[in-house]
């Protein structure tokens, strides 16, 4: 080997090093964030948030008018009746947005350090925005203006000791939400104080929200549980052992709570007694949510396969392959399903919920691509 | 799976878990994931060790061979023609059993671990969903989900991000606004105290060529990873470094001390076990040598200060026969 080809070799070396992991070093992202008004889907992904017709997949405007890549979004917004979005980006950010035409309403606010992201989205009570942020606050804000109203826990002390990724829950005077540092957290709407954690440690990271049954609430960790928590006290009901990493949250109905999990299966469990009624082992992990539509179950699985079943008979109804992974929760619109990729194209793809029939797909810059390649 | 996951990533990250597990969960240590990656790379450099070893025993190999007549003869007979003098130094590496390329040996068997080790840190300090999903498919079963996510702090440091010392009034400034980049700095240091230590001399030839050039470039080239990749790796290249540093001085020791023992009757009495003391002071002398003339250094032994003194003759004349030449 000559000694001159040592300098590119390791020039080389250098560069495949860097490649690696784009920046050099780990880098934030998440999948599109997906909501609705009914007419229109709103979409946070990468540098932008794009409002799409839901009848048609036109693109209807999309925010900011010049993206900026230390400015990203990926929260699923949050849209009022009276028509203004809130937007979180991953720079510890908050904006409102009108619904309509995306005009700034106010902010962009920064919440704090700008290494907090804000992964989940936003909850409205009344007139205050709560925004869960991934400096390990929840932020409550002012809707009209953005103002500061209360932090959990308060700016004088310190935050969490892990992240808050998802949108918190609110009954009556109190809000629940769940964090990166294994817990349940109940804090007073009015004030921002401590109502609660739970009682211990809960085995794993919380990464989605808690679900509101009657006096529990229900949240997957990655210690592989399903747990039942009375919501008044934050003790334990019951838990339930999935076997794997549980990531998204369960989805409720007729008392029954469904969920997947990172091995794949697709758990169906008592609300009341924490018992297993059915399990299913589908061909892909799972980290979204089901949804439940009238009889219907619409459950996204990391591969790329939207299944569709019907829940009184388990029957498969339709299921479709699509390019691309799916870590977004499907969103239902009346008669259609709509899904978001993650790598893949198109980005958006809805179909008939009746017999997935394509109806339309939205990719940012456009796209020749169908969501169903046969 | 690929299996460079199967085989190299994978094994990488879970003894990183196994490890952070035990240090933090169980043991309730602060900053376990930089303390993992510690004691993962002393296990690296145990595993490694046969390879090192006889390595490095090539590289005293080289050293000595430097003063052997036969090579001063060669390299004075052959002076003027270059392609005369490598063969006829390859022969006589052949005749006395030493690989001339041995010296890139430890950097060759580093680079699949510096790659594992860089993938494995990235992926484990994932703090956004994507990046955790996605390290989630690396974990094996056995290692407990509970520690996730890892702490990522470890003294002033975040193991996922490129380090730097905060010191105020650096603000604005360019390349240390941030901070200083400390470990860069002592990852510089570290790879050329190595390098000269670990590699063997080759003057006159094609692999010298090679082997000084490397010192000179491999420093810096570690020493960018670590300015601007996570310094998780920088850390590792810190601890591995430290440890083939007295991995040198120590065999170079124990080298030495039979042939002093030979010349000296004094060195007789010299115990066979070194103490911590007499270590330290081997590093601290070695350093010292390589700091003051580090052309020579590697030339010469640098066990104790009679050890030294003997090797340095050669040494010394061939300088002069050179001049004279």
């Amino acid at each position: 080997m000559k000694p001159k080809l040592v300098i590119p070799l390791l020039i080389g070396g250098a560069f495949v090093l860097s490649a690696c992991a784009g920046a050099g070093f780990r880098t934030a992202t998440s999948w599109p964030g997906l909501s609705s008004d009914g007419e229109t889907v709103y979409m946070a992904f990468n540098q932008a948030v794009y409002a799409i017709d839901a009848d048609n997949g036109n693109l209807k405007w999309s925010y900011p008018a010049e993206p900026k890549s230390n400015r990203t979004f990926f929260a699923p917004p949050t849209v009022t009746e009276d028509g203004t979005l809130y937007v979180g980006d991953f720079a510890n950010g908050i904006v409102a947005l009108s619904a309509s035409n995306g005009a700034v309403e106010w902010g962009p606010i920064q919440l704090g350090e700008s290494n907090g992201r804000i992964v989940g989205g936003s909850t409205i009570a009344g007139d205050l925005l709560l925004v869960p942020s991934g400096d390990g606050r929840l932020y409550a804000r002012d809707i009209s203006d953005g103002s500061a109203v209360w932090t959990f826990p308060a700016e004088f002390s310190n935050p969490l000791e892990e992240s808050i990724w998802s949108a918190p829950v609110v009954d009556g005077a109190r809000v629940f939400f769940t964090s990166m540092d294994h817990n349940v957290y109940s804090v007073d709407l009015a004030q921002g104080g401590q109502l609660w954690m739970a009682d211990r440690d809960l085995g794993g990271a919380i990464a989605d929200s808690p679900v509101l049954v009657d006096s529990k609430l229900l949240a997957g960790t990655f210690g592989h549980k399903l747990i039942a928590l009375d919501k008044d006290r934050g003790r334990e009901a019951w838990t339930f052992d999935a076997g794997n990493w549980i990531w998204g949250s369960p989805a409720v109905g007729d008392g029954v709570a469904y969920f997947g999990d990172l091995a794949g299966q697709l758990h169906a469990v008592d609300v009341n007694s924490g018992s297993e009624i059915w399990k299913e082992t589908l061909s892909s992990r799972i980290s979204t949510s089901p949804v439940l539509s009238e009889d219907r179950m619409f459950v996204a699985a990391e591969s790329g396969t939207l299944f569709v079943r019907e829940i009184s008979t388990k029957r498969d109804l339709w299921n479709v392959a699509l390019d691309g992974d799916l870590h977004t929760d499907p969103l239902v619109l009346g008669d259609t399903v709509i899904v978001a990729t993650s790598g893949g194209e198109p980005l958006l793809c809805a179909f008939d919920v009746e017999n997935g029939t394509e109806r339309w797909s939205f990719t940012p810059g456009g796209s020749d691509k169908r969501c169903r390649s046969g | 799976m690929n299996i460079w996951d199967t085989f190299i990533l994978n094994p990488m990250i879970n003894a990183l878990l196994y490890i952070y597990n035990f240090l933090g969960p169980t043991l309730g240590l602060a900053g376990a994931f930089g303390l993992a990656i510690i004691v993962f790379t002393i296990l690296i450099r145990l595993i490694t060790l046969p390879l090192t070893y006889k390595q490095q025993q090539s590289t005293q190999k080289m050293q000595e061979l430097q003063q052997d007549k036969e090579y001063i003869k060669i390299q004075e007979k052959h002076k003027g023609n270059r392609q005369k003098l490598q063969e006829e130094q390859m022969k006589l590496y052949k005749k006395k059993g030493i690989n001339p390329f041995a010296g890139c040996v430890p950097t060759v068997i580093q680079l699949p671990i510096i790659f594992g080790l860089y993938g494995a840190v990235i992926r484990a300090l994932a703090d956004s969903p994507s990046p955790l999903l996605e390290f989630s498919k690396h974990i094996y079963s056995s290692v407990s989900s509970t520690i996730i996510p890892l702490d990522s702090q470890f003294l002033w440091m975040d193991l996922g991000l490129p380090e730097r010392f905060p010191i105020p009034g650096l603000e604005g400034l360019p390349l240390v606004g941030d901070g200083l980049p400390i470990l860069a700095i002592i990852v510089i240091i570290t790879s050329y105290l190595q390098t000269k230590l670990t590699t063997p001399p080759q003057p006159g030839s094609q692999g010298g060529g090679m082997t000084q050039m490397m010192g000179v470039y491999m420093p810096l080239l570690l020493g960018w990873f670590a300015y601007t990749l996570a310094a998780g790796l920088a850390l590792y290249f810190v601890v591995s470094n430290v440890l083939a540093i007295s991995q040198a001085v120590i065999m170079k020791r124990y080298r030495s001390a039979p042939e002093a023992a030979g010349k000296k009757k004094k060195a007789k009495e010299q115990p066979k076990e070194s103490s911590v003391l007499g270590i330290l002071s081997n590093v601290q002398a070695s350093l010292t040598k390589l700091l003051a003339a580090p052309s020579e250094s590697t030339a010469q032994g640098s066990n104790s200060n009679e050890s030294s003194k003997d090797q340095s003759e050669p040494s010394t004349k061939k300088k002069a026969d050179a001049k004279g030449s």
